[in-house]
């Protein structure tokens, strides 16, 4: 356990009702790091996450933001140090980019007040950095994909954080959006040290990004370490039970994994359901 | 990038007031047989007389209201028409807050303040006094009145035992709450009035129908207050109302106390309904409309939109009655009638010019 961690996660146990999660996860993010969270589905990936922004309690065990654990935490304390970035975002009416951009203030401002000239500053910067300006006056849903996680990304950045939650933020983006999408809070990363947690389905992504990632397998973490270590076809096969291959351009510096086919190896079992 | 400030919300809010405040004055005296001149003139004079005076003017005031004709108009214009548009002020306010705070709790455009059952509650509270025979008045509190809210309470109480099962509110479960205790209680309330003799089945439709027709001061003091403080209650989430909009979780992840916050809405939302309800039956339209009209104008922002909402549901409430009372000669229409009539066609016009944007920044 490191003592300097930032997010910290101390025998955490986690189920939905009978069903468990996991039953023990022992982790420490520290300040600056960007960490990938991958694993399969239903490892929990996504259920940590949510025990990390407060909005589930562990069932056994405790998770802290810098020090001070989340029981002890109001959901406006936790949003004042942790932004959540989802894989979507709906919203029920016509609030225009500008005015989602402002409701990452909502954790600093007091009980009746309104946005002060800060606040406003702070939105700006946010929507400077993630290059959002320009759809200030427009609706939410008037956008594409990609440009409409970049605005909840600003949302985010205007809750001025110290870690960036991110949820899957890629799942529904094209591959030009997905690089320029981790491009930006890669940037972040860099420039102003914001912690990252980014749960991903994309080994390649969160191997090209992160330094460090978390591979969850079942009932808790099966590797933790570098990116190197941990994203291994052995390590991969073990968790998501698939065989791959990997690959590399040493020219890009790239690295990156495939799965391989039974069927289409031609050692399908001729059963045909096994499609989709 | 204009924005919802303080200043803003105070500036149109007292534009709006003295709007209303217009209406109002006017709403009291149309429709007088003497005619405009002489019903304004009654009107002022008493108004000067019971506002205490002091100066020049005391004299002149009496002096009209010498006139016996004068005094009579003065009797009309503040015992007859001053509480119905009051009573119409704090009805067409309380209502068109409880549908901006359901419309946005709910995160459902097709919320009114009657979707979680108060309305069929206050109907079946309200009907079962009248096939009582209870039609008098207990220590100024009508028996219609009194049963009405109970009969709201119930129902409130109802919905929330159903719809937030280990104190979560889930806006699925409150809807499907709400719809299943509209049907139930609808249905006694449809026996109680299917068993009821000619002139009890009579009262109980018109009741039934929403209408203003019963007011006076009694009703306007009974339900001022809880509108009031509902009000100012409801104000106070309305920006944790922006919040939820993106749904729970996120509200949450942006700091918002969401479970306080819907409770806050959906009791405060619920207890001025009921009052309304139980001084004036369930007058439709208002509460569903005319939030939409003011998102067309205003924006989404709640700590506008509710104040906006407020002041001109209770403008059109009162415009609508009027046009109830003086429009269709001798015989009085139930204002429920009045305004889905006229102000559907509006909405129509509003939503063809407005599009997406909106008309006020």
């Amino acid at each position: 356990m490191r003592d300097d961690a930032l997010i910290k996660a101390e025998g955490v146990g986690f189920a939905y009702g009978e069903v468990e999660v996991f039953d023990r996860i022992d982790v420490g993010v520290k300040r600056g790091e960007f960490v990938g969270i991958i694993g399969p589905n239903g490892s929990g990936k996504t259920t940590f996450l949510k025990l990390v922004s407060g909005v589930l309690k562990p069932t056994r065990g405790h998770v802290s933001l810098g020090g001070v654990g989340l029981r002890h935490m109001s959901h406006k304390e936790v949003a004042r140090k942790a932004a959540v970035v989802p894989q979507e975002s709906q919203v029920g009416f016509d609030f225009t980019v500008f005015e989602v951009v402002l409701m990452g203030r909502t954790p600093h401002l007091g009980f009746l007040s309104f946005e002060s000239g800060e606040d406003v500053e702070a939105a700006r910067r946010a929507m400077e950095v993630t290059d959002t300006e320009r759809f200030a006056d427009r609706f939410l849903d008037e956008l594409s994909g990609g440009e409409r996680q970049r605005v909840i990304i600003a949302r985010a950045l205007a809750q001025e954080p110290e870690v960036l939650l991110l949820d899957e933020p890629t799942a529904f983006l094209d591959i030009r959006y997905q690089v320029g999408t981790y491009d930006l809070v890669k940037r972040l990363n860099r420039q102003t040290g914001v912690t990252v947690l980014a749960v991903s389905h994309d080994v390649n992504i969160a191997g090209m990004y992160c330094e460090r990632l978390l591979l969850f397998g079942k009932g808790g973490i099966y590797r933790d370490g570098r990116v190197a270590e941990v994203l291994t076809p052995e390590n991969v096969e073990a968790v998501y039970g698939q065989e791959v291959v990997t690959a590399e351009d040493p020219r890009h510096k790239v690295r990156w994994m495939v799965p391989i086919s039974k069927e289409l190896r031609g050692e399908g079992t001729g059963d045909e359901a096994g499609c989709g | 990038m204009k924005r919802v400030t303080a200043k803003r919300v105070l500036g149109v809010s007292g534009g709006m007031l003295v709007g209303l405040l217009a209406v109002a004055v006017v709403c009291a005296l149309v429709g007088s047989a003497a005619g405009w001149g002489r019903s304004g003139k009654a009107f002022a004079a008493s108004a000067v007389v019971k506002l205490g005076g002091g100066g020049w003017w005391d004299g002149w005031a009496d002096g009209v209201l010498a006139d016996p004709e004068m005094a009579t108009l003065s009797t009309i214009v503040f015992a007859e028409r001053l509480p119905r548009v009051l009573l119409g002020v704090v009805v067409g306010a309380g209502l068109a807050a409880a549908g901006v705070v359901f419309q946005g709790l709910l995160r459902n455009p097709l919320a009114s303040p009657y979707i979680l059952g108060v309305s069929a509650g206050g109907a079946l509270g309200a009907v079962t006094a009248m096939r009582l025979g209870l039609m008098g008045a207990f220590m100024g509190l009508s028996f219609i009145t009194g049963f009405s809210f109970a009969g709201s309470l119930l129902a409130i109480a109802l919905v929330y035992w159903v719809g937030s099962p280990g104190g979560r509110t889930s806006s699925v479960r409150l809807i499907l709450a709400g719809v299943i205790v509209n049907a139930f209680f609808s249905s006694i309330t449809m026996f109680l009035n299917y068993t009821a003799d000619f002139t009890q089945s009579r009262r109980i439709v018109t009741w039934l129908m929403g209408g203003l027709y019963l007011a006076d001061y009694g009703r306007v003091w009974q339900s001022l207050p809880w509108v009031a403080v509902g009000f100012v209650v409801l104000w106070l989430i309305s920006r944790d109302l922006n919040v939820l909009s993106f749904g729970d979780q996120a509200a949450a992840q942006l700091g918002v106390s969401v479970e306080r916050a819907k409770r806050v809405a959906f009791f405060g939302g619920s207890l001025v309904t009921g009052v309304c309800v139980s001084v004036s039956g369930p007058i439709g339209f208002v509460g569903l409309v005319i939030p939409h009209m003011m998102r067309f104008i205003f924006g989404p922002d709640h700590r506008l939109l509710l104040p906006s909402s407020a002041i001109s549901g209770a403008a059109f409430l009162v415009l609508c009655d009027t046009l109830a009372r003086v429009g269709f000669g001798a015989a009085e229409l139930p204002v429920g009638v009045i305004t889905a009539f006229v102000g559907g066609p509006f909405f129509v016009w509003l939503l063809r010019r407005a599009g997406r944007r909106r008309l006020a920044g």
